[in-house]
């Protein structure tokens, strides 16, 4: 056997184990949680990422897809084992390489996002040498593997990273260009009453906001009081006894009819809940909500 | 904090003592923290609680952090989240102050009148010194307040990479405006 191909066949092995090992180890950092290569096909890199950071993956129906990488090390090792024994196993490594390049990538765009998001203090802090002795390794397996062109092993190596960043980009265009759906269309969590509303959150705030923040609620009542924000108005339901209120900001699409109501109109608003605080100033407890609309 | 609740609760006994104030639930407030390299950090709020007495010149305002409603909904859970405002463990902003010279707005005589006031406004449990100047606006019986003022973040600790990376404002405008009866 030549020089250069017992050289070469050394680089193989050397990189297929530096892949496993590496795979299993920290690749990036965020704060004190590591993430390791498997921790995103397991799941738990976006369950991190949205319990820890609020940045969850903005299409978990799509998770499934992630269980690909875990073939990374399965196909490292049948790769090996195939070259090993003198056969052919271009595409098998390089199907496994290409699927690390893709996680390699994947992990660094992902920890930038949430570096933008006020998370660590460098990207180069954040990232673990695992994640470059993986992607190095990764390169070199696709390098080595036989049999030899090339035009395609180049073509293996540069996929992953480019689909990973063009992926990344579609989806971060999507997400920063998102707006608030009309209201009217949102499905709402809970229809409730306005009075037994603000009775709820007297009684225990703490709960009431528990239950209702960040949701879309339905609150049917009687108008107590219209009051002009800034070229909009607002509706207001009071208990009169406590002076405690819930107040309700409206959606473009909804002010000229809100400015139709008159003060003791019955009348059914869907909006999204921004809880209850017991207002120093007013010595009651206010109940915000915004994007209301008049529910038909 | 305690201080802050102290001058709340005083500016509140002023309110039912003399019954010289002027308030309302809906005052709004605009947040503003726009860069070249990002034009999504901006929010208003509209349901801002503000109170002002015309007796002593103490005035105050309270919002709901929750409650400002930003035209995307990622930026709007970046506000709120545990780096920024945390507003599920800081629900309020606050400021209570009080009028400097209350002898040069006239209340009860159709004008406008710019005045300073000098306060306390409290974001994220921080209390920091603000003196801004408000402009009255009296007529036909109606008061009217406005105000524009900013504020450092990294003094009530909001500091991180995309602050430093220029995609937000190191420091934000923040504009009040209130029609108060």
């Amino acid at each position: 056997m030549p020089q250069t191909t017992i050289h070469k066949n050394s680089l193989h092995l050397l990189s297929a184990s530096a892949m496993l090992v590496s795979f299993f180890l920290p690749w990036v950092k965020w704060e004190e949680y590591k993430m390791t290569g498997l921790d995103l096909p397991t799941g738990h890199f976006f369950a991190t990422s949205a319990e820890k950071f609020g940045l969850a993956n903005p299409y978990p129906q799509f998770n499934f897809t992630f269980y690909l990488f875990i073939l990374i090390p399965v196909l490292t090792i049948v790769a090996s084992f195939l070259h090993i024994k003198g056969k052919k196993a271009g595409w098998i490594a390089a199907i496994a390489g290409s699927l690390s390049l893709t996680l390699v990538t994947m992990y660094a765009i992902f920890t930038h996002t949430l570096l933008d998001l006020g998370v660590g203090k460098s990207l180069s802090g954040m990232i673990q040498p695992s994640l470059y002795i993986h992607g190095l390794a990764a390169l070199l397996f696709i390098w080595t593997s036989r049999p030899d062109g090339i035009l395609l092993k180049t073509a293996w190596i540069l996929i992953g990273p480019i689909l990973a960043y063009g992926g990344y980009s579609i989806v971060k265009y999507q997400v920063e260009n998102e707006t608030f759906s009309n209201t009217t269309k949102e499905k709402p969590a809970y229809t409730v009453n306005a009075a037994e509303l603000i009775q709820e959150f007297i009684s225990s705030d703490s709960s009431a906001n528990k239950k209702y923040t960040d949701k879309i609620i339905v609150v049917n009542g009687r108008i107590s009081e219209l009051e002009a924000a800034d070229s909009t108005i607002n509706v207001k339901f009071t208990d009169s006894t406590s002076g405690s209120y819930a107040i309700f900001d409206f959606q473009a699409a909804d002010v000229a009819a809100v400015k139709k109501m008159a003060v003791g109109d019955s009348v059914s608003i869907k909006a999204s809940c921004s809880g209850g605080i017991f207002s120093r100033l007013r010595q009651a407890t206010v109940i915000n909500f915004k994007r209301s609309a008049i529910n038909k | 904090m305690k201080k802050v609740f102290l001058i709340i609760s005083l500016v509140t006994l002023s309110t039912a003592v003399f019954a010289q104030v002027k308030k309302t639930s809906s005052a709004t407030i605009s947040f503003d923290a726009t860069t070249p390299k990002d034009a999504l950090p901006k929010a208003d709020n509209k349901t801002v609680v503000g109170e002002v007495n015309t007796k002593n010149g103490q005035v105050g305002f309270e919002a709901i952090v929750k409650n400002f409603a930003f035209s995307n909904a990622m930026i709007q859970d970046h506000f709120n989240g545990e780096k920024w405002l945390n507003s599920a463990k800081f629900p309020t902003f606050t400021f209570v102050g009080k009028i400097t010279d209350l002898s040069k707005v006239k209340f009860d005589k159709a004008g406008t009148y710019s005045v300073p006031v000098t306060g306390e406004l409290t974001v994220r449990d921080v209390t920091k010194p603000l003196t801004t100047t408000v402009t009255f606006e009296v007529k036909d019986g109606s008061l009217k307040a406005t105000t524009s003022f900013s504020i450092k973040l990294a003094d009530y600790g909001i500091t991180g990479a995309p602050i430093e990376a220029g995609k937000i404002a190191t420091e934000p405008a923040i504009t009040v405006s209130a029609e108060l009866k």
